[in-house]
Order: C-alpha cells, then structure tokens, then sequence
C-alpha cells in the first residue's frame, strides 16, 4: 500500500488517554536507520563524556605526580608508581580516619533501619488506625525545615558536640526513603500471608520479625546500601559538630589534604614538620586525587625564578593568590630584595586581595581611605567635626579610626560609642574603631561599646609581639570576641599595623633584618583574616628609614609582600620632620602605590595629625589621587556618597567639602 | 466507642511500638528545629536565660533585606538551582529514552553502568576532580592548549561559576537520575511499541508519541518536587568549590547562613536567613503543585 499522506493510529495507553500517532509509511525505514545512528553516537559519546574522566584519575593515581603537574599526563600513565597508594597505607592519620568513617557508617545505618524499616512497615498497613494522618507529620518535614541554626543549637543543646551521634542523628531517618519502604512494603507483602501469621497465633511484632522482614530482604538491603553510602560519602555533619580532630571521618582528613592544602597551615609552626608533612602531601596526593599543587609548583624554584614567574606575562594574580598560601615571610622578603620599584608595583598590581565587613574594600578598580580624625585632647566634638568633613570629601570608606590620647576603657568606649552613633545617625555603610591596646578594646567591647573592628599593632617577632603586650592567643580570643560581640559582620574584623624597624627598636629582631621581619608581620596578620594591614611605614624615623628614598622603597616593598602572603594592604603614607623627607616625597609614594592597586591610604584633615605629630594624605590627596587614577570609592560608600550629594559618577560635586551637610 | 479503641489497641496497638522511635527522630531533631526558628525573632546567644531574651520582631530579616548580601546570595543561589532544574531534568529524560531505544545491547549496558557510577562518588573527591580537571595544568587546558586555544583559568572566572556547577552536576548524576525515567519506560506496555510498528510508525515518532507522555506524570512530580526545592542548594558542594576569587558568585543562601551562623556564631541573623529560605520553598511548593494540578492532572496532593 502506497500512502505518503501521513495516517493516525489510535491507541489507548497504560495511563487510559488516548495517544494519535502520525505515521509516515514510506520513510519509515531511513529515518530509523538515520534515528538509530543517533542514538548510537550519543550513547558513545555519552560513555566517552563519563568514562574519559574516571579512567583518567586512576591514570593519574598511579603516573609520577611531576608528569601530572605538568599536564602530560594525557591518556598513557607516565612514571607508573604505586608510591601514593603506599604511601595512603602507611599513613596513620589516613588509616585512623578510615575506621573512624568505618564506625561512623556502622553506627548511622544501624540507627537509619531501625528508624526506617518499620515506620515505612506500619505505615504501609491499612489497619493502622490514623495512618494518612501520621504520614503526613513525616511528609511535611520534606518540605518545611527549621533549618540549619535551629538543628545546631538542638544538638548542642543535647550535649552531642563532638560525638559520633552528632553526626548521625540529626539525619537519622530519610523520609524520602521511609516513603520507599512503604511502597515495597505495600505493594510485595499480601494481607493473606499476614493474616495466616495472626491465625497461627503470631503478635505484631513476631509478624513483623519471622514473616515480613525475611520477605523483604530485597528493601532492606537497599537501604542499607544508600545509607551506608551517604555515611561514606558525607563530610558536612562531621565538619560542624566534630572538634577533636583524630576524630575526623575519611572525607573530612581528605578535604583538608586535597583542598584546603593544610601543609601551608603548618609552615608557621616548625621547620622539620613542613618537609614531613610536605613529603606526605607530595606523596598521597594524586592516590588520593589532590590538587594541591602548590609546593611542587614552585619547590624548585630559586628566588630569581620566583622573581620571574611573578613578573611572567602568563602568571595572573589568581595564580597568584593561589601560591601565596604556601608562602612564608622569608621567602616573600628575599623575592622583594631581588625587585625593583617597577617591578614591586608591577607584580603587586596583579595581586587583588579584598577585605570584607560590613562593607567590602579593595575591588579592582576602587580606592578607599581610612579617615583618620584624631584630636589631641580626645574631645569627641573635635574628632566628630574631622569625620564630618572628611566625610564630605568621599574619605572614610575603608574605616572611620581614631588613635586614642588616653588609652582607657571608659575613654574608648566613649569615643567608639560616639562614632557608633554618629555612622548610625546618618547609615554610613563604613566601619570604626578606636586604636587602643587590644586588651582595652576588647575590654570596652565586652562593656557593651560597640566597634567592628579589633586593631593591634603587630611585630614579626615572638619577643617583638611581647614587646607590644600581645600573643597569638590574644588576638585569637580577640578575633573570636570581635566576630560575636562588635558590630562588623565580618567575616575579616581585624585591624592590624605594622612597620619596618620596628622589631629593631625594641631589639627584638634576633639578628634578622628588617623587611624578612616585617614579612613575618603579614604571616601572623593572615592567620587572622584582617579586614585592614596598614604598614605606617614612614612613622620610624631614620635610624631605620634614612631618608625619602627609603621610605618609599620600604613602602612599595611592604604593599607587595603583604599582598603577596595574601593580606589586604593599606600604606600611611607619611613622614616625621625628623626625617629627610618633605611633603612632595609622600606625593610620589602615593601616587606609586595607587597605581600599584594598594587598598586604602590614611586621610587626615590637612595631611597634619595634630595628635600624633606627623604627615600623612590629607583628603585632598585622596579625592586627587582617585581623580588622577580613575579609581573610585567602595562601590556601597560611593552610593551613599551620592545619595548625600557629594559624589556623582565619580566625581565630587560643589557640595564635596561642605561639612555643613552633616549638621542639618 | 471507649471498649472499641481499647480492643483495637489490644489487637493492633503493637503496630504503634514500630513508629514510637522514628516519631520520637522526628520530634527532636525535625519539629523541635521548627520551633526553634523563634531566635530568628529574638537577639539571641548561647546559654541565654529565659528571662533575658530580647524579642527584635524582624530586625534579623529586615537586616539582611536591607544587606549588599540579599540579592547576591539570593541571586547566586537561583543562577545555579534554575539551570539545574531544567538541565538536570531534561539530560536525564534524555539519557533513559537513549537507553530505552537503544538496540545495541552492549552499549546501553555499558552507558548504563558507567554513567551510575559518578553517583557514588563522595563530594570531597568529587570537588577535588573537578578542580584537578579545569586546572591551569588540567586536561581541558591541555586540550585548549593542543587545538592552539589560550588556556582559561576556570576557577578563578567568578562568572563561569555556575555553569560549571551545573554541567559538573548533570555529569554526576544523570545516570541515576535517569533510572526513575527508565523503569517507568520499561513499565509502557510493549503492545503499544508493536502496533505502532504494525502502523509503520517510525522511530523518532515512537519516542515522541509514546515514550515521552508515558514518562510525563513522573516528570511532574519530580519537577513538582524541585521547585519545592529551588532555594535549597546544598552546601556540601558548594562550599568546596568556594574560593576567594568566585566568591562573588559562588556565596549561596545555604553557606551564608553557615558562615555567619555557625563560623560567625550569629544565631538569630542566620536562622532569620534560613526561615525566610524555608518559606520561599514552601510557597514555590505550593505554587508548583497548583499549577501543575491545573494544567495536568499529575500533582503531589
């Protein structure tokens, strides 16, 4: 039969509706032929899609990690070595963890059948009076949560904090699964075979034990093999409730080697710990399938060659940013030594580190300042007239911070409450502190005062740090105190200063120099996520900084290690009058470090501390610099400086330096 | 009325025991969290006494309405979920009739397996392929760089965030995914295949006409299903794929609320978060579930 007109098949379909087939009799047979085809290649390269990438890993788990690293590891292993599976055996935190996976799983899929196999079997039961009713208590949970914070704070509230049950109880029962059991349940175990089970005498629970479960074997295996797999693959529940680490599950010691590259967490510890810990890393990586790729990247290079590879037209600041984790203050300070100016602008320039609390400063293309409104007798209406006209010419968006006169507790809390209210009044979206001691700070803050930020000044020294009245594990407990209690949101709420020589002043340096100690400085500083590192670097006077020449050298030096071991960099660029040095040579450092991409400058009335006796950028200098450059202000304070009229399209307008705005 | 519940209960009232448990699971750590969200309305902190809770109202929601970090979580987190939703329904729809069609025994076996097996890999290795993958060092580098392309830096690209997100996750589990389409194909009566073949129809029309409305209802409860879900992305992945240079993209509701709740111990804010999540979730639930009662007859309830 010829028919080219296409004809319908009507047919009823498994679901009862009718379905209308068009059909095309003639070029059945070639579009089958060419439908075929297609199915097939897509199957293909859906296999190739997913197998490629499997086969791959284990290529990589057995070729030399040097041929993997750089990138010729293709189809073939290259270097075959069984060394990372070895290596994986041998290591016991890797092995502990294991069995600790090992309990974890044992332990939750014990506590998930229980839960779940005889719910789903009694709600599977039609004569289980209420049973739509008690389902629904069980289905609603899928799509209606508390949420996070609330199961924390249950847990904790139990006493489960780092335990095992922790892990596992709070995803004790999939209802989803539950749900599952209930279906096979349903549609597998006939009311005759139960009813039998009643004749011969049997209760529910001898039913449910002798008749159904070995009935439903089948179910129940299953469930125990998705569990099992989620307590394997599961690392979240560990990460938030356990603490004692030789606790920690497989995927969590996994996580921490493969990508959060724990070695470079050590390396301010101890020098033997970092070649053991490198060796392991070296070696496991790749068995274990790990990226960090860092120390055999740059392991073998010499300094020239760091120095190269930073000033590289390939190397991106992403690259970057991602070795910096790897660096200590050592090597930072030899590269610098071995740069010219150009080169520390160039290679820093690249380098984009952000700080991030209430507001968020160092956006490519954004130039903040921290306005800096320090009075000699701390009076608050002084300090609040050089905020208000700061304010008016678009400074202050790193931070509002005032170096106190009197370093006093109830002095602090005085002045922070003032511009607390003073930022609130008029919703300046900046943060404050005031540049005590820490001790007093965190003294005032649990007072009651409110600040965002914790400020220190820090030295590259243990004995240098002492000197300064603080150690790691105050700033650690500040750091904390800051997050819970001030005002910022974080995540960075600290503040620190540093400068070179000064280690050297209070001779403790150890014989070191001065630019690997102030290194050093942004080794400690990281470790704490600062939101600001400002290097004061003009402040020392010339025992240590002869004359301008020096200081701007230092400052350029210091912009780029900081950014380099990955710390948000500030520079006050400043000069004492007992120093060779005039207004014009802090002009040229600025301008230098703006196009190097610094963060934020100081911006003081004038350029004239009248507290602290020295010049700095005054907020002319900032709203000229932000001109010349193109740069802008915080992209959240620029939107308020327009929203008061100070600023439009990056630009100031006639109303810029009219502190008279804030008095109306 | 009062004997029979009692008669009932003596006959049947063990059944009750097999629940006792998982209603007591439910309890604690399911409705207990659910009334627990109040400190969303209070100033709260650890070890509070009853007596010295501050009640804000909605302070906590209207701070992070009014935060630089509303629309970015909220908008990160939709970048991800709508593509995935679409995406990661349709791969697999398409996976299963591949499956179903195809006639080669050996290569439906093999995708089959093969494409089951990303599935069973945990998060942390998963992450850490990906990362081993797009690296600058990486395969697909290489291949750029081999075919003369310049090599992307994938990581560091905060934009490209998403989609590699998405197109890793399909990778994941599309194979399992498809599974549940499958066994529905497999569950079309074969009748219908032969008379539509006694009628001459072709292949592709086969799939058109049979295969795809026979899978339609399991579908639309998994889409039902999903968009109960489009504000609720995991942060398992998420937060491992995170790094300093996509985090302008790569911030989604669930990490927010982590960092800042239990990294940064702010309580109240972050339970604010996740209660204005929960009830997104629950009103796009419902959404869905109405409009796909009205334009099929498929709907969870």
């Amino acid at each position: 039969m010829k028919n080219n007109k296409a004809c319908n098949i009507n047919k009823i379909t498994a679901l009862g509706s009718v379905v209308k087939v068009p059909v095309n009799r003639t070029r059945a047979y070639n579009s089958d032929t060419i439908t075929e085809i297609i199915i097939r290649a897509l199957l293909i390269i859906t296999i190739l899609l997913v197998g490629y990438p499997l086969y791959n890993i284990v290529v990589y788990s057995i070729s030399d990690p040097v041929e993997v690293n750089m990138g010729r590891v293709i189809f073939w292993p290259r270097g075959i070595n069984f060394g990372g599976y070895v290596r994986v055996l041998k290591d016991p935190a890797i092995i502990r963890s294991f069995f600790n996976t090992i309990k974890i799983m044992v332990l939750g899929t014990a506590i998930n059948i229980f839960l779940t196999v005889p719910t789903g079997y009694a709600l599977s039961r039609k004569d289980l009076k209420g049973n739509k009713y008690i389902l629904w208590i069980y289905l609603f949970t899928m799509f209606f949560s508390g949420g996070l914070i609330p199961t924390f704070l249950v847990v904790q509230s139990l006493g489960l904090m780092d335990t095992y049950l922790a892990v596992v109880l709070p995803g004790a029962m999939s209802v989803w699964n539950m749900i599952v059991c209930r279906t096979f349940f349903k549609s597998n175990l006939s009311d005759e075979v139960l009813e039998s089970a009643y004749i011969d005498g049997a209760g529910e629970i001898r039913t449910f034990l002798q008749i159904a479960l070995p009935l439903s074997k089948t179910i129940v295996a299953l469930m125990v093999f998705y569990y099992s797999i989620g307590h394997w693959n599961g690392y979240f529940n560990a990460m938030i409730y356990l603490s004692t680490r030789s606790k920690y599950p497989l995927q969590l010691v996994m996580r921490r080697i493969h990508l959060q590259s724990e070695i470079s967490e050590a390396m301010t510890e101890s020098g033997d710990d970092i070649t053991n810990m490198y060796q392991i890393a070296g070696m496991i990586r790749y068995a274990l399938v790990v990226i960090a790729i860092i120390f055999n990247e740059i392991k073998d290079m010499t300094v020239g060659e760091f120095r190269e590879f930073l000033l590289s037209h390939d190397t991106t600041g992403g690259d970057i940013r991602r070795i910096s984790r790897g660096l200590t203050g050592e090597m930072a300070a030899a590269v610098a030594k071995l740069m010219s100016n150009m080169d520390l602008v160039y290679a820093a320039k690249k380098i984009n580190v952000q700080g991030q609390c209430n507001t968020v400063i160092g956006l490519p293309g954004t130039l903040s300042c921290r306005l800096q409104p320090n009075h000699p007798t701390d009076s608050v209406e002084g300090v609040l007239s050089s905020i208000r006209e700061g304010l008016s010419y678009g400074a202050g968006d790193a931070m509002i911070g005032i170096n106190p006169v009197e370093d006093s507790v109830p002095n602090v809390s005085r002045l922070l409450n003032a511009v607390y209210n003073f930022i609130g009044e008029w919703k300046i979206p900046t943060q404050h502190c005031v540049l005590a001691h820490i001790i007093t700070q965190m003294k005032a803050l649990e007072g009651g005062a409110r600040t965002s930020l914790l400020f220190q000044s820090i030295a590259g020294s243990e004995k240098g740090n002492r000197a300064f009245g603080i150690n790691v594990g105050i700033l650690k407990e500040a750091m904390d105190m800051a997050l819970k209690l001030g005002t910022g949101t974080g995540p960075n709420v600290m503040y620190f200063e540093t400068g070179q020589g000064s280690e050297l002043s209070s001779g403790s340096h150890n014989n070191a120099d001065q630019v690997v100690l102030e290194a050093r400085c942004y080794g400690l500083a990281r470790q704490f996520k600062p939101f600001l590192v400002n290097t004061v670097v003009g402040f020392i006077g010339p025992e240590y900084l002869y004359d301008s020449k020096q200081v701007i050298r230092a400052s350029l030096e210091d912009h780029f290690m900081g950014k380099l071991m990955g710390v948000p960099m500030g520079v006050d660029a400043c000069y004492t009058n007992h120093m060779k040095a005039d207004q014009n040579d802090i002009e040229n450092m600025a301008v230098l470090l703006a196009v190097a991409g610094i963060n934020y400058f100081m911006g003081l009335p004038m350029g004239d501390d009248i507290m602290l006796n020295y010049q700095s950028t005054s907020f002319h200098d900032i709203a000229a610099l932000r001109s010349v450059t193109g740069l802008r202000p915080a992209p959240e304070f620029e939107k308020w400086l327009e929203k008061m009229g100070i600023m439009e399209n990056g630009r100031l307008t006639k109303r810029a330096g009219d502190a008279s705005l804030f008095t109306g | 009325m009062f004997n029979d519940t009692l008669k009932y209960l003596r006959r049947k009232g063990a059944l009750y025991l097999f629940i006792i448990p998982s209603m007591v699971y439910m309890v604690i750590f399911k409705y207990i969290p659910m009334y627990g969200v109040r400190i969303a309305f209070m100033d709260y902190l650890p070890g509070m006494k009853a007596d010295r809770i501050k009640w804000v109202g909605m302070k906590h929601f209207i701070s992070f309405w009014e935060s630089i970090y509303f629309k970015r979580v909220v908008f990160n987190t939709l970048s991800i979920t709508v593509p995935s939703l679409i995406v990661g329904t349709a791969i697999p729809i398409l996976l299963a009739i591949l499956f179903h069609q195809s006639t080669s025994k050996m290569l439906k076996g093999l995708g089959q397996n093969l494409t089951y097996l990303p599935h069973f890999i945990s998060t942390v290795v998963f992450v850490t392929m990906i990362n081993l993958f797009l690296s600058k060092e990486g395969v697909i580098n290489s291949f750029l760089a081999f075919m003369g392309f310049e090599k992307i830096q994938f990581l560091a690209k905060a934009n490209l965030f998403s989609s590699i997100y998405v197109i890793t996750g399909v990778w994941k589990s599309m194979g399992w995914n498809s599974i549940m389409y499958y066994a529905s194909l497999t569950s079309v009566n074969p009748e219908l295949y032969e008379a539509a073949s006694i009628d001459g129809a072709s292949k592709m029309q086969k799939i058109r006409y049979i295969d795809i409305p026979s899978i339609l209802p399991v579908v639309i409860v998994m889409l039902i299903l999903s968009t109960g879900h489009l504000m609720d992305l995991g942060y398992e992945r998420v937060y491992l794929m995170q790094n300093s240079l996509n985090i302008s993209k790569s911030e989604v509701i669930s990490t927010f609320v982590y960092k800042r709740g239990i990294v940064n111990m702010k309580y109240s804010f972050s339970a604010a978060v996740g209660l204005f999540n929960s009830v997104i979730n629950l009103f796009l639930l419902i959404g869905a579930n109405t409009l796909a009662r009205k334009v099929s007859e498929e709907s969870l309830w």
